[in-house]
C-alpha cells in the first residue's frame, strides 16, 4: 500500500507492503514501532535509532509529539476519504454568515434576538474564555436568521454562535 | 504538633495540592472545596474531606465568601488557606473568617487593606523611605514653568501623564529637554479634551527594565525576613511566563538593599506571614523603585523554596498557628540557580490562546532537581471558568547555566497530549541568545522575541513513519472487520493479537 505523507514541512511516499516491508522514499527502513497500554505513548526503533512518542489522532489528521517537538501528520490515502464525505455534507447553495467561536469557552452575552436587523459591526455575542472576554461582531448588514446559544452556555472550539442571513 | 488541626483550602488547581501536602506534612487535617466542573479534579482526591460549593463560574462557587465559611463552619475547620486568586487578597473576606473564629492562614486585614489600594501603599511605602519611580506627583496641579524646572531632576527620557488619565490618553513620551514644550502643550490639549481636565504631571521612563521581587516571611512577634529575590522579567502582557533565583541583574549588594527595602515596607504595614514587594529594577542604572506588595502566598514562591530550602506553606502554616520564625536573616543563604516555567493551556502559535479540552495523557519530567507542581491528571478537563495554568515545573542546579540546559531536558521529557501548552515556546526562549546570557527586560517577549516554526527533518521522517504505520494498522484491521459483516471471534482475536504485538516490520 503507497501513502502520501506529509509530516510538518516535510512530504515523503511510503510504501508498505504484504510482507510488511516499510520504504520511505523508496529506502527500505528497519522499523520496529510498539504501542502501550497509554493509547497515545509509542516506542519507534528506526534504524537502531530509538524514539519515544505521543500519537493521538485530531481532525483527520495526527498530532505527534517526539523530543518536545510537535507536528502534525497527515496520511494522504486516509484523507481524500474524509474530503469526500465533508463535501456531500454541506450546503453549497446558501449565502447565509456563520459566527463561529474560534475558542471554547462561556457564552457571557447574546445582544440579539432572532429576526432582528443588524448593522455591520453591530456586537452580537461575548464570549469569556480563561478571564478573556471576547466580542463578537457583524461581518455585515443583515438579519438574525438563528441564535444557536444561551447567555451562560458553554460553546467549543467553533461552535456556530448566531447565523446571519 | 501544630495548634491548627483543620484546614479549609479555599482554592483548586496545582496551589489546593501543594497546600494540602503542606498540611499533611504538619498532621492538619484537610477541606477540599470544588465547583461543579472541578469534582474530579486531583486537589478533591487528596484531600480528607471535600465539600461541593456550587456552579462551576468562580462567582457562584470559589469567590462565594458565605459559602465558604458555612463549609468551614460545618467541616469544623480551625484554619483557612486561601492560596493565590480568588479570595487570596481580600481583606473582607479575612476579616469574616477571623471574625467566626477561622484563622486567616495569611497577613493581617489591615495589611491586606492598605497595601490593596494601590495610592495608599506607595505613599505608607514612600513613608518609610522606599523608592518610587521619580514623578512630580499627580496630586496638586503645575504649571509649565514648575514642571519644566523639575524634569531635570527627573531625567529623560520621561512621560508626560494626564493627571486625570488613564489608557494611554494624554500620555506623551519625552526623549530630550528640547521636546517638554510641545510635549506639555499636546498632552495639556488631550488630558483636557479627554477628562476635560489639563493637569499633567511628569514620571521617569525606564525603557529597560525588569521586574524583580522579594519574598517576605515575617510572624506575629514581630520578626521579618527576606528570602531573596525573583526575577520574573519574561512575561507577557502582565502575566509572568518564568521566574528565577537569583536575578542575573542582581548582585549580593543590590539584594541585600533590595532586601532591607522590602522588610521595611512589609513592616511599616505591620506584616506577617508570606508576602511578595515588587519592583521595577532599571537595567543600566540597576536603580529600584516600589511597584506594589502583594499580601499572599506568589505562583512562583517555589523558586525560592528551591534556592533557599525554606517550605513557605509551611511556615505560612507555623506562623498562622502563633509559632515563631524558625529562620533568622543570617540563616538565609541561596544555593545554586531555580527557573520556573509555567506550563499554561494556551497556544502560543496562535496568540496565547485558552486552549480547552480534555488531558488524554500526561508525563512529567523527573529526575535531580526537577520539581512539578500540578493539579491536573490524565482525564482532567481544563475547562474555561479558571486560569490556565496546569503545571510548574520548577528546576534547580548548580549555576543559571546548568539550570537552563536541566530545563530544556526536562521540558523535552514533558509530554501533554489533548490540548495545547506553552511547552514549545519555552524550548525556543531559553535556547535564545538574550535569555542565556540575562539580558532580558519586561517587554522582551512582546517586543523582540519571535516564536519560529522549528523543522527538524529528522524528526518529521520519525513521525512519518510512525504515523504510516499506525495508519497501516488502522486501514487493515478495518478491511478485516468489513470482510465480515458480524465480526466473529475470529476478527476480535486477530485485533487483539496486533495491539499486543505492535507492528513488527
Amino acid at each position: 500500500m503507497k501513502y502520501t505523507v506529509h509530516a510538518g514541512e516535510s512530504g515523503f511516499e511510503v510504501d508498505i507492503n504484504r510482507d510488511g516491508v516499510i520504504r520511505l522514499d523508496g529506502q527500505v527502513l528497519d522499523a520496529d514501532l510498539q504501542p502501550s497500554a497509554d493509547p497515545t505513548l509509542y516506542s519507534l526503533i528506526l534504524d537502531h535509532r530509538s524514539y519515544e512518542l505521543r500519537v493521538e489522532p485530531c481532525n483527520g489528521s495526527y498530532r505527534v509529539q517526539l523530543r518536545g517537538v510537535t507536528c502534525d501528520v497527515v496520511v494522504e490515502d486516509e484523507r481524500r476519504r474524509l474530503l469526500a464525505g465533508l463535501k456531500s455534507a454541506s450546503d453549497p447553495g446558501s449565502g447565509e454568515i456563520m459566527i463561529k467561536s474560534p475558542m471554547p469557552g462561556i457564552v457571557i452575552d447574546i445582544s440579539v434576538n432572532e429576526g432582528d436587523l443588524v448593522n455591520a459591526g453591530q456586537t452580537l455575542a461575548v464570549v469569556e474564555s480563561m478571564k478573556m472576554h471576547n466580542e463578537f461582531h457583524a461581518p455585515r448588514a443583515g438579519t438574525v436568521k438563528a441564535v444557536r446559544v444561551k447567555t451562560g452556555a458553554k460553546v467549543l472550539q467553533d461552535a456556530i454562535l448566531i447565523t446571519l442571513a | 504538633m501544630l495548634s491548627l488541626k483543620k484546614i479549609l483550602v479555599a482554592n483548586r488547581g496545582e496551589i489546593a495540592c501543594r497546600i494540602i501536602r503542606a498540611c499533611n506534612e504538619l498532621g492538619c487535617a484537610t477541606v477540599a472545596v470544588y465547583s461543579e466542573a472541578d469534582r474530579n479534579q486531583p486537589h478533591v482526591r487528596m484531600a480528607d474531606e471535600a465539600w461541593p460549593i456550587g456552579p462551576s463560574p468562580a462567582r457562584e462557587s470559589y469567590l462565594c465568601l458565605d459559602k465558604l465559611i458555612d463549609t468551614a463552619r460545618r467541616s469544623g475547620a480551625d484554619g483557612v488557606h486561601p492560596g493565590y486568586g480568588f479570595l487570596a487578597e481580600n481583606a473582607d473576606a479575612a476579616e469574616a473568617f477571623e471574625s467566626q473564629g477561622i484563622v486567616w492562614i495569611g497577613p493581617p486585614v489591615k495589611a491586606i487593606r492598605l497595601m490593596g489600594d494601590k495610592l495608599i501603599a506607595r505613599e505608607t511605602v514612600a513613608a518609610v523611605g522606599l523608592p518610587l519611580v521619580p514623578g512630580t506627583g499627580k496630586s496638586r496641579a503645575m504649571t509649565d514653568d514648575e514642571l519644566t524646572a523639575s524634569a531635570s531632576d527627573i531625567g529623560f527620557p520621561l512621560l508626560v501623564k494626564a493627571a486625570a488619565g488613564g489608557g494611554g490618553k494624554g500620555m506623551r513620551i519625552i526623549r530630550a529637554p528640547g521636546e517638554l514644550g510641545e510635549g506639555l502643550r499636546v498632552a495639556r490639549l488631550e488630558a483636557q479634551a479627554s477628562f476635560g481636565d489639563d493637569r499633567v504631571y511628569l514620571e521617569r521612563l525606564i525603557t529597560n527594565a525588569r521586574h524583580v521581587e522579594i519574598q517576605i516571611l515575617g510572624d506575629r512577634h514581630g520578626n521579618l525576613i527576606h528570602l531573596g529575590e525573583r526575577d520574573c522579567s519574561i512575561q507577557r502582557r502582565h502575566q509572568k511566563l518564568i521566574e528565577e533565583c537569583p536575578s542575573p541583574a542582581v548582585d549580593e549588594a543590590l539584594r541585600e538593599r533590595m532586601g532591607a527595602a522590602a522588610v521595611k515596607a512589609a513592616r511599616s504595614v505591620g506584616y506577617y506571614s508570606a508576602g511578595t514587594v515588587e519592583f521595577v529594577l532599571d537595567n543600566k542604572t540597576r536603580d529600584f523603585f516600589f511597584l506594589e506588595m502583594n499580601t499572599r502566598l506568589q505562583v512562583e514562591h517555589t523558586v525560592t523554596e528551591r534556592v533557599t530550602g525554606v517550605d513557605i506553606v509551611k511556615e505560612m502554616l507555623r506562623v498562622a498557628a502563633g509559632e515563631s520564625l524558625r529562620h533568622r536573616q543570617e540563616d538565609i543563604k541561596l544555593k545554586g540557580s531555580t527557573i520556573e516555567c509555567r506550563i499554561l493551556a494556551e497556544d502560543p502559535w496562535n496568540h496565547f490562546m485558552p486552549s480547552i479540552g480534555v488531558i488524554s495523557s500526561i508525563a512529567s519530567p523527573s529526575g535531580p532537581g526537577v520539581r512539578v507542581d500540578t493539579g491536573v491528571s490524565a482525564g482532567s478537563e481544563i475547562t474555561p471558568y479558571y486560569d490556565s495554568l496546569i503545571a510548574k515545573l520548577v528546576v534547580w542546579d548548580e549555576t543559571r547555566e546548568e539550570a537552563i540546559i536541566r530545563s530544556l531536558q526536562a521540558l523535552r521529557e514533558f509530554q501533554i497530549t489533548g490540548i495545547k501548552t506553552t511547552i514549545p515556546f519555552f524550548l525556543q526562549m531559553l535556547e535564545t541568545p538574550e535569555f542565556r546570557s540575562g539580558n532580558i527586560h519586561t517587554k522582551f517577549v512582546e517586543d523582540e522575541f519571535l516564536l519560529k516554526r522549528s523543522r527538524n527533518e529528522e524528526l518529521e521522517k520519525v513521525a512519518a513513519v510512525a504515523v504510516s504505520l499506525i495508519a497501516h494498522g488502522r486501514r487493515g484491521r478495518a478491511t478485516t472487520l468489513n470482510s465480515n459483516a458480524s465480526p466473529g471471534p475470529g476478527a476480535w482475536r486477530l485485533l487483539g493479537r496486533r495491539e499486543n504485538t505492535g507492528t513488527r516490520l
